[in-house]
């Protein structure tokens, strides 16, 4: 039931399976050629497997550091004004966690990958926002420090 | 995220920054070359700069890590990758990235300096009965591809 690793570049017979993730649109500005090759790919409605890459909020030392000086960079028309500065435009990409079957973790790094199954895009994974459709110009550079 | 399910989408005015005169820019399908250098509206404030690598090309094996928005999500940090090829112009890693993380800083692992930049790679997800599916990749593959910073790193001040 939980589809596949998110670890794309794994060694062979490494066992782990997951919880999930999500993903969905990219985001990114500046579409180079190489982009336009990634956006022209399929894209997953929901993504499900073990992923060992790491949060923001979990960093400390010189990768947090490093992670407080990278920025995120997006096109204007995804910004809109807020109260406090501007708000990002996101979309939620899945439903809400409802159940036990979207609970639980591996940290299994390069795990294998589970099957795939049609299944998998009725599960219940945990909400999250990720970036809409790509942007293809270059306009704002949002400074994602350590959010 | 700032905490797990918890994304920040509001930023104040002074960490937005905008893009206002493209300095340098290269795209060469014959090298593999590909980076633009964009001068910012203003000085960038309360951020420490990341160190660059202004030589060559990291050795073979240099173990790295990448920071980014792979697909689009929330801000990723993906260790644990090494350099399998490199040539002047740019190497290749068996990092965990997908489209959305063009553009994003290559580090060395060691150094905790920025040596690349991701620019493209292999096919990130693939068509599998009703579903698309992460398209895993052998270690051994390394197909992701970073443009070398030493080649732009005359366009960025000196720490």
């Amino acid at each position: 039931m939980a589809p596949i690793a998110m670890n794309r570049h794994q060694p062979a017979r490494r066992g782990a399976s997951g919880p999930l993730l999500l993903a969905g649109a990219l985001a990114s500005f500046l579409l180079p050629a190489a982009d336009r090759a990634w956006a022209d790919q399929p894209r997953p409605q929901v993504v499900y497997g073990s992923d060992d890459r790491r949060e923001v909020f979990g960093l400390s030392g010189a990768k947090a550091a490093a992670a407080a000086s990278t920025v995120a960079i997006v096109d204007t028309s995804r910004l809109t004004r807020a109260a406090t500065g501007s708000r990002l435009a996101t979309e939620r990409l899945g439903p809400r966690r409802t159940s036990a079957r979207a609970s639980g973790s591996s940290t299994s790094r390069r795990g294998r990958a589970a099957p795939a199954s049609s299944s998998a895009r009725t599960s219940s994974p945990p909400p999250a926002t990720a970036s809409p459709a790509p942007a293809r110009s270059p306009t704002t550079a949002s400074s994602s420090g350590s959010g | 995220l700032t905490a797990p399910s918890t994304p920040r989408t509001t930023f104040p005015d002074s960490d937005v920054y905008r893009g206002v005169q493209l300095l340098a820019r290269q795209l060469n399908d014959s090298t593999g070359v590909d980076f633009a250098v964009v001068r910012l509206d203003r000085r960038v404030a309360g951020r420490t700069p990341q160190k660059i690598a202004r030589g060559g090309p990291p050795a073979v094996g240099t173990p790295l890590y990448v920071i980014g928005h792979p697909s689009g999500l929330p801000t990723k940090i993906a260790a644990g990758a090494r350099v399998a090829r490199a040539n002047r112009s740019y190497f290749e890693a068996n990092l965990d990235a997908f489209g959305g993380n063009s553009g994003s800083p290559v580090f060395d692992a060691g150094t905790n300096t920025v040596v690349g930049i991701l620019v493209r790679g292999a096919p990130d997800y693939r068509a599998e009965g009703d579903c698309n599916v992460v398209n895993l990749l052998p270690d051994s593959d390394g197909g992701e591809a970073s443009t070398n910073t030493g080649l732009f790193a005359g366009f960025v001040p000196q720490r």
